[in-house]
């Protein structure tokens, strides 16, 4: 009873869904107020019936309802509770589901929020969120029912569990938070059709997706770094970026939307860059689509499977629309978007960001070349040509140094012009201190790129620091403030700006980390009990191994015994080897499995996989990497959510025109 | 099922409800054009004020930094004269 509650709501969301487009269009037509009303409330419906939709496959699979067949394939009676709940979001057809959750989460929140404003707006907004509900609602309506009941001829009595790599708590976040950003770069895409369709060039358009932007763009960063937390953490190769397609999905629309925070400053304060925003926030939405696509549509396992369902070639025409309808608003709306006022000089902030932007869109285009070129030399030459993380590497690492170099410049340079004695005053420190800091790199033996990346490092703390320096040394000068109270004013003051501040060190933070991975070491080997080896100048030795049965596992525990060189002991690491689906009669089905064990410290990682056993003689296969600064990523990665949330936290003035 | 029947009708009903009153009327478009002026002016307030920070920390050069704010202060008037005229009407 319960699965056709749910199918059938997914079903009327669709009829409802398209009864508000054509009610909303007729307002727009006729102005008619009674249209909009009407075509509002069912937009109110079909959102309340996707979250109805939601919560009852939920329901069927934490009650491991086994006759729906997405409840048998990615849950069994082991499964533990949290892990049936995030099952929703492990299969194709629940992952679609989930998306238009969201984004139905996202609609309602937008029509209260403006439910007494942007009158001429609204209706479009209303119209393109609903166009994307409705792509949705046809998928999982259509091509992909997470409704379907199983296809077995007998009673299922058990499903096939959940993948074991996916049973982990930070996989259990990580889906949700990548997919709020993912979604969330709806509604401002939104508000940009909509805005140009109504003529809306002006601040009322940047006010009404700004915030938006910022809060999608933070979902996405978080997102993406819990995802390479869990890669470290969970899947035993000891890195937690690899460039691969799923990962490429979400990095291609943070590029573009990180872009597109900054350029917006421009159009704010200068009312200039507007054709080039609008471009994008809706090359930021087709690449979410886009990547969302790459992910569900199974092209990038291989060429063929994108034509044995229809799931790829449809997806892949919403994008082409979507670019299509964009590519004609914007040619549209040329005359009206060209801004009168010009960039002054290049040596102005205005620049700076310019500049900037082109080297973000740059590194999206490298990013999404090396992602789609597989598939292109599979469909053009018949052989797939993988491009893998030395092409990714080879690309951005310059790229990205260069954006890092940016991030140091852009705070030093004046709005319209920086003249020449300024130019020396500001620059002449953080230039002297990063070569200084380059001379000590050299002298210490590093070479190349980890050079570059810790000189520009120091360069942009520097150049930060000084920023904040001399806002506070402004207000002490001005107000007779203390110089606490003037670090706390100033950055109260402009919430934005010392915001954005806090994020750039993050990513400082965080290249430190990316340069400590040319310092990586690594060795597998294998250990009977009391035997050590070593790696570096660490040794590890073996003083247990042992065997434990769990509700959904059988594990071997080792423990691996780390000292330093002169013999101190440094911690145990205990990684274990699993074999889930144990109690399977069928060997095929019983899934191997490691769970790592990291001791963590700011100056390195000391990584232990417990990779395979002889049980016949007793040996343990171990894999151990050091892995130095990796801790500097995830600090990195904090500072950046709390910039975020101090760029997000509205001002008293903001708060009474929200 | 009856159950279900029914509150799907209600819901249908209520979601059309709005095309058969015919007390509703548009919403004024000056309330929008009204809200958009007052962000704006806000935002221009905002902007004196960060310029006036960039002047005294030394991000702008007096020249540009009068010009603009020159430029800021005359956009704020214009608009403030904007909101009043709308608003007596």
């Amino acid at each position: 009873m319960t699965p056709v509650l749910g199918s059938v709501s997914l079903s009327l969301a669709a009829g409802f869904g398209i009864l508000s487009i054509i009610l909303l269009s007729l307002y727009i037509r006729s102005d008619d107020y009674r249209f909009f009303l009407a075509g509002r409330r069912m937009a109110i419906i079909v959102s309340v019936l996707v979250i109805i939709a939601t919560l009852v496959l939920v329901k069927e699979l934490i009650t491991s309802n086994f006759d729906v067949d997405y409840v048998a394939h990615y849950t069994s009676i082991e499964t533990p509770t949290v892990y049936k709940f995030t099952a929703l979001w492990a299969g194709q057809s629940g992952s679609l589901l989930f998306w238009i959750f969201i984004l139905s989460i996202y609609s309602l929140i937008t029509i209260f929020q403006n439910r007494n404003r942007y009158h001429r707006m609204m209706p479009w907004v209303l119209c393109v969120i609903l166009t994307v509900q409705l792509f949705f609602l046809i998928l999982t309506n259509f091509i992909t029912n997470p409704f379907e009941p199983t296809n077995a001829d007998f009673i299922v009595a058990n499903g096939l569990g959940l993948n074991p790599l996916l049973q982990n708590l930070t996989m259990a976040i990580h889906p949700p938070v990548l997919y709020l950003g993912f979604v969330g770069f709806t509604i401002p895409f939104a508000f940009t059709v909509a805005a140009l369709l109504t003529n809306e060039k002006g601040s009322l358009w940047v006010r009404s997706i700004r915030r938006w932007s910022l809060v999608t763009w933070l979902a996405l960063s978080s997102g993406i770094m819990l995802g390479g937390w869990w890669a470290y953490q969970e899947l035993g190769w000891g890195g937690y970026w690899a460039w691969d397609p799923v990962e490429n999905a979400s990095f291609m629309p943070w590029l573009t939307g990180t872009a597109f925070l900054h350029s917006i400053i421009i159009q704010e304060k200068k009312n200039m860059l507007r054709i080039w925003n609008a471009i994008l926030i809706m090359l930021t939405f087709a690449l979410t689509i886009f990547g969302t696509f790459l992910t569900r549509s199974g092209v990038m396992s291989s060429v063929h499977s994108f034509t044995e369902s229809s799931l790829g070639p449809i997806f892949l025409a919403f994008v082409a629309i979507i670019v299509t309808v964009c590519a004609i608003l914007i040619f549209r709306s040329l005359p009206e978007l060209k801004s009168n006022k010009h960039i002054e000089s290049l040596t102005s902030r205005e620049s700076g960001f310019l500049f900037n932007n082109v080297v973000f869109v740059t590194m999206c285009f490298a990013v999404f070349w090396g992602t789609i070129f597989p598939v292109i030399s599979e469909a053009v030459r018949g052989t797939k040509i993988t491009v893998g993380p030395p092409f990714f590497n080879q690309v951005n690492v310059p790229i990205g140094l260069l954006l890092l170099m940016l991030t140091g410049v852009g705070p030093l340079l004046a709005w319209r012009r920086t003249s020449r004695s300024n130019f020396i005053k500001y620059f002449s420190n953080p230039i002297g201190l990063a070569l200084i800091a380059a001379i000590v790199f050299l002298l210490s033996g590093f070479r190349g790129y980890v050079v570059i990346s810790l000189m520009l490092s120091v360069f942009v703390v520097v150049a930060i620091v000084t920023e904040f320096k001399r806002g506070i040394q402004a207000r002490v000068k001005r107000f007779g403030e203390s110089s606490f109270e003037a670090f706390r004013t100033m950055v109260r003051k402009n919430r934005s700006r010392y915001g954005g501040y806090f994020v750039h060190l993050g990513i400082v933070l965080m290249f430190i980390g990316f340069t400590g991975q040319a310092f990586n070491l690594k060795k597998e080997f294998g250990l009977g009990i009391n035997d050590r080896e070593h790696l570096g100048n660490i040794n590890f030795e073996l003083k247990q191994l042992r065997e434990e049965e769990r509700p959904n596992h059988f594990a071997w525990i080792s423990e691996l015994l780390v000292t330093g060189k002169d013999g101190n002991s440094i911690t145990t690491l205990r990684p274990e080897k699993r074999i889930y689906f144990h109690r399977d009669p069928n060997p095929d089905r019983r899934q191997p499995h490691s769970e790592l064990d990291i001791y963590t410290t700011l100056k390195r990682d000391i990584y232990s996989v417990f990779s395979s056993i002889d049980t016949d003689n007793g040996i343990a296969f171990f894999q151990i990497m050091i892995n130095p600064l990796v801790q500097f990523v995830w600090y990195g990665g904090y500072i950046l959510v709390l910039g975020t949330l101090i760029a997000l936290w509205p001002s008293k003035r903001e708060k009474l025109l929200m | 099922m009856l159950m279900l029947f029914c509150l799907f009708l209600l819901v249908f009903l209520y979601s059309i409800w709005p095309l058969f009153n015919k007390t509703i009327f548009n919403p004024s478009n000056s309330q929008d054009t009204l809200d958009a002026l007052e962000r704006r002016k806000s935002l221009l307030y905002k902007e004196i004020q960060y310029i006036d920070a960039e002047y005294d920390i030394g991000n702008l050069d007096k020249d540009d930094y009068n010009l603009t704010r020159i430029e800021l202060v005359q956009e704020t008037s214009g608009i403030i004269a904007e909101i009043k005229l709308i608003s007596s009407n």
